[in-house]
């Protein structure tokens, strides 16, 4: 398990990382979602030993990781600008990588290449910038660590290998002990792949749930009640993150299951009521703009 | 069984990071990747390394012989060894250039990763301890660079000097010897490189880095030198240079021939102590500060002060130059470095971060910049520190020396005619002069104290007299007695010095020393000429007699008794009977060429005087068989005769005694033709031991330069004297005729 306890970072005056806390425990995907500037790829870093919190610690498996190899070890790190030496073909890179972390699948990481249909020895440079996110992918598959951190790894892969990604995942996941972080903004990804989420927003976590008990305590419902007063009550009465009005037909997010916001909306009369299915993307901008994060006040002059 | 100890040793290797049998990331394997990686660095080097050291080596061995047909075999094979030991040995300017390139392109390429975000992380994420991946690069670097500096050796050594029959076991030795030195001192330069990589990260930024920490003490010594000895008029320069742990890791190297252990201990200091800061900044080095100009910002003011202030001095100092370098332009001194440290300081921060808008940053330094930009200016201008004025009290000097050519000049010349005894090993540098004023401190100082008020009073308020004729220049070396030294160079009116120079003539421990014919090394001279001080044919070669150790001694002795008797005030306004001149003949041609650049296969050890009183050594003479009588026939052939008075001092002269010709005798001198002229131009003139009289002390100073005919068989050669007129008026009228 990775435990993040009460971690910092400042970068100069700018605050990254507020004390962040979060467990991302063994055997499940899980799916760093936040804003621009939420502090996604300042977390994954801190989690991979590359930078040192100010405060607080992040412990894999027990232990400290920032300078300690013994924990490193077992986390691979995909930078979202992956880099690669320069001339590097993937072979060369696998080469590299069976270096650096001995238990590296150099014959599965062939297989696979030829799989995807990328060139084992073309150099890296002549790739596109997707080509080269699937050699990252690869790479840090089969380098067989524990922990794989992906920071926006999805971002550029074609839905064919991103499907392929999300099967080699869940593969992984059945024959090892194998536990991917993925950051991304791409919440419908995510949405598919992702069996716990942590949000980040301004540097501090909003919650990090698992998804599906996310889903099952925050509704999405669309009714019409008869008159205002009523849905002025029901907005009362229920802990809604987020509403909005198209005629007299009202939409909202609530928390709460399933059962006690039906409850609440059917003692309100309503003319037509119906529960909607909730996506990450919706759970997601509720969420934070409870918090702050409204997506009409962006850009207001 | 077997298997079982490879099991305990895998368990063994495995309790590296704490978990048994657990596989670790190798250091050796990520060094040859490294290596590999930097494969293009290695094929640089190696090309370089094979042109300048086999290629070159081969070069230099041929054209050694190139041009010595006439020279016998052997010579020449000694030309060709000496060649080849003094090419792939350490010196020549292409070696420090190729060390500094070697280790800025090792350096860099090493760290460059540092550079960029992206690689950054990557290399950091690895399963390995900082300062432990710290050294893959940094070791890679050096083998990139050693390995093929001594594979080309090898070549250059083995193939190349054997097939040109240079090679010798104790050329190899010596050419390892050098190897072993140049890769120390390359590791000092590379470690210097990597502190300026791992400061910055930055390719350029490292670079300029990496030049600051290899050149700042040299510049900055070299400018302090210039100021001090432009304006401070007691200043002394004891050869900044020899100060080696002042002067960077690129300079060092320069001195092992003269300090080989100190040298390498520097050398050794310099490594250890860049690698090992290196490693530390290294560790607690954020990774968020990739793309960043350094490491620490904090440590921007401080280099930007360190760079500006002594950049705005110099260039201060230059607008100073450039507009007359008078002492009433001193403002254009502070204005010009004012103005070039505030520039300096833009430049700095523009390069710092490359917007117009950021020259302003870090202020507060920047007004620290423009501060130190006047004041230091300010201390050399007006001394603000009272460095001319300074002089200790007598309680708190142990000791004190004066140098050897003031008292030669104004004592030695008492007793020798050279005023050296044997001073050819030290040779004339200003560091050997410190050296021989260390070597030569006396407890008893008062006569060399009262020297020093004297030049102090001359530096804080310059009497009216000036020019070589009324002044004399003398440093003089203070031991504290805290253990300190200090030496001081100053100008004295020569007039005031008797008092000093008699407290001093009759101290013992000044005598000992600075009269020490006894301490002359008797193997330093195997032959003697004995001449009379009257005589113009000097000490003519076939007078010249070959002496055995014990009668070297012995001649030594007599002269050490006898000329510590004298009294030297009153010797120094006799005339002697004799002087004796010390030679050292080089029999053999190599040993001489050690020794020589020159023509004269004979060198003037010293020459000694000797007066009436000199018992000693006078029946030590007469056991030697000198006098030697002189040839009766006249063999001068003419003497130039010219001034060493200044032409406005000669001008006064001829106007007074009618003399319309007398600019030749400032160009070129006059030409006194056969002996006849000769003797009539002796009868006006006289010999004199010391020229410092001048028309402001009523005398003229002339130089006589005599060409004498060689008896018998000898060659021809030429006696110089010094002399003063005697009879100005018939010299005036001879000149005249003559001219």
């Amino acid at each position: 398990m990775i435990e993040i306890k009460g971690v910092k970072k400042n970068f100069g005056d700018i605050e990254a990382v507020r004390e962040l806390s979060a467990d991302i425990t063994e055997g499940k995907v899980y799916g760093l979602v936040g804003t621009n500037g939420a502090g996604k790829s300042t977390l994954l870093r801190m989690a991979a030993g590359v930078l040192k919190p100010e405060e607080g610690k992040i412990l894999v498996d027990g232990e400290e990781v920032f300078e300690n190899p013994h924990a490193k070890e077992k986390i691979c790190f995909i930078a979202d600008t992956g880099w690669f030496f320069p001339n590097a073909t993937p072979e060369s890179m696998g080469n590299f990588y069976k270096i650096a972390y001995p238990a590296f699948d150099r014959k599965r990481y062939q297989r696979m290449l030829e799989h995807a249909g990328l060139p084992g020895r073309r150099k890296l440079r002549t790739f596109s910038k997707g080509m080269k996110k699937q050699v990252s992918v690869l790479l840090g598959v089969c380098a067989n660590t524990k922990y794989l951190l992906c920071d926006e790894t999805f971002d550029g892969l074609d839905p064919v290998m991103r499907q392929a990604v999300k099967k080699i995942f869940a593969a992984e996941m059945v024959d090892r002990d194998f536990t991917p972080v993925i950051a991304s903004h791409n919440m419908r990804e995510l949405e598919d792949i992702c069996d716990q989420v942590g949000l980040l927003h301004g540097g501090r976590i909003l919650f990090s749930e698992n998804l599906e008990d996310m889903k099952f305590h925050m509704q999405k419902v669309q009714c019409v009640l008869p008159d205002k007063a009523r849905e002025e009550e029901l907005l009362r009465e229920l802990d809604v993150l987020q509403f909005s009005h198209r005629g007299t037909l009202l939409t909202f997010v609530a928390r709460g299951t399933n059962l006690e916001v039906v409850r609440a909306v059917e003692s309100k009369n309503p003319i037509f009521a119906e529960a909607l299915p909730l996506t990450l993307e919706e759970i997601f901008i509720s969420a934070t703009e409870t918090a702050g994060y409204e997506v009409d006040r962006l850009f207001e002059p | 069984m077997v298997m079982n100890f490879i099991d305990r040793f895998k368990s063994i290797r495995g309790t590296d990071q704490g978990r048994p049998g657990e596989r670790k990331i190798s250091f050796a394997r990520l060094l040859l990747w490294d290596i590999k990686e930097r494969s293009w660095l290695l094929a640089l080097i190696l090309v370089v390394a094979l042109v300048v050291y086999p290629a070159g080596s081969l070069m230099v061995i041929q054209l050694a012989a190139s041009g010595r047909g006439e020279m016998p075999g052997e010579m020449l094979l000694k030309v060709r060894k000496s060649a080849a030991i003094s090419y792939l040995g350490l010196t020549g300017g292409y070696y420090y250039f190729f060390i500094l390139a070697a280790a800025l392109l090792a350096g860099i390429s090493g760290y460059v990763y540092l550079e960029k975000q992206d690689r950054s992380d990557f290399f950091l994420s690895l399963p390995m301890r900082r300062e432990r991946y710290f050294f893959v690069p940094c070791l890679s670097g050096w083998l990139i660079v050693i390995c093929p500096y001594l594979v080309s050796l090898l070549l250059a050594v083995f193939p190349v000097c054997a097939s040109q029959g240079v090679f010798s076991g104790a050329l190899a030795a010596g050419v390892f010897r050098a190897a072993a030195f140049n890769i120390l001192a390359f590791s000092a330069v590379y470690s210097l490189v990597l502190l300026a990589m791992v400061l910055s990260g930055r390719m350029l930024i490292g670079t300029l880095l990496s030049v600051f920490l290899l050149f700042y003490g040299v510049c900055l010594g070299g400018l302090n030198e210039l100021l001090c000895s432009f304006f401070y008029k007691t200043w002394y320069s004891e050869n900044y240079g020899e100060n080696i742990f002042w002067f960077s890791a690129l300079t060092v190297p320069s001195y092992f021939d003269r300090a080989p252990l100190k040298t390498v201990a520097v050398l050794l200091i310099y490594t250890g102590l860049a690698l090992w800061l290196a490693v530390f900044i290294y560790r607690k080095r954020p990774a968020e500060t990739a793309e960043n100009s350094l490491t620490f910002p904090g440590t921007a003011p401080f280099l930007k002060t360190a760079v500006a202030i002594p950049v705005g001095v110099a260039g201060g100092f230059l607008l100073w130059i450039l507009v007359g370098q008078s002492e009433g332009l001193m403002g254009w001194f502070l204005f010009g470095s004012a103005a070039c440290a505030f520039i300096a300081n833009g430049v700095f921060e523009f390069v710092m971060a490359p917007d117009i808008r950021n020259i302003a940053r870090h202020w507060i330094s920047g007004l620290v910049v423009l501060l130190g930009s006047v004041l230091i200016p300010a201390v050399f201008c007006f001394d603000l520190l009272g460095y001319d004025t300074w002089l200790p009290d007598k309680s708190r000097i142990e000791a004190m020396a004066v140098s050897e050519d003031f008292a030669a000049m104004e004592l030695a010349n008492c007793d020798t005619l050279n005023g050296h005894y044997d001073r050819e090993a030290e040779g004339g540098s200003v560091s050997q002069e410190s050296l021989w004023l260390r070597k030569n401190l006396v407890e008893d100082f008062d006569g060399i104290y009262e020297l020093a008020e004297l030049g102090v009073r001359e530096a804080a308020e310059p009497s009216d007299a000036a020019g070589e004729e009324t002044m004399c220049s003398v440093r003089i070396l203070y031991k504290m007695k805290g253990g300190g030294m200090r030496i001081r160079g100053y100008q004295i009116p020569l007039e005031e010095t008797g008092e000093a120079l008699g407290k001093m003539s009759s101290t013992v421990d000044f005598r000992n020393k600075y009269y020490p014919f006894g301490q002359m090394d008797p193997e330093r001279y195997n032959r003697i000429a004995l001449s009379r001080w009257e005589d113009p044919l000097g000490e003519y070669a076939e007078n010249k007699i070959t002496l055995d150790a014990e009668q070297r001694l012995k001649l030594l002795e007599a002269l050490d008794a006898d000329s510590r008797r004298i009294d030297l005030l009153e010797a120094r306004e006799s005339s002697p009977l004799y002087v004796i001149s010390f030679y050292f003949d080089y029999d053999d041609y190599e040993e001489y060429t050690k020794v020589h650049q020159g023509f004269d296969l004979m060198d003037v050890v010293s020459e000694a005087y000797v007066y009436e009183n000199y018992e000693n050594t006078r029946a030590c003479l007469e056991e030697l068989g000198l006098p030697a009588k002189a040839d009766a026939a006249c063999r001068v052939k003419g003497a130039w005769c010219w001034s060493e008075s200044s032409q406005e001092a000669l001008a006064a002269f001829a106007e007074r005694y009618g003399l319309s010709d007398y600019e030749k005798l400032l160009d070129g001198g006059i030409f006194f033709s056969g002996g006849t002229e000769v003797e009539a131009l002796l009868e006006t003139v006289e010999r004199v031991k010391r020229r410092n009289g001048g028309s402001e002390a009523g005398t003229m100073d002339f130089g006589l330069y005599f060409q004498i005919k060689g008896a018998g068989e000898s060659e021809d050669y030429e006696t110089n004297w010094a002399v003063k007129l005697s009879d100005p008026e018939n010299f005036a009228k001879l000149v005249e005729e003559i001219a």
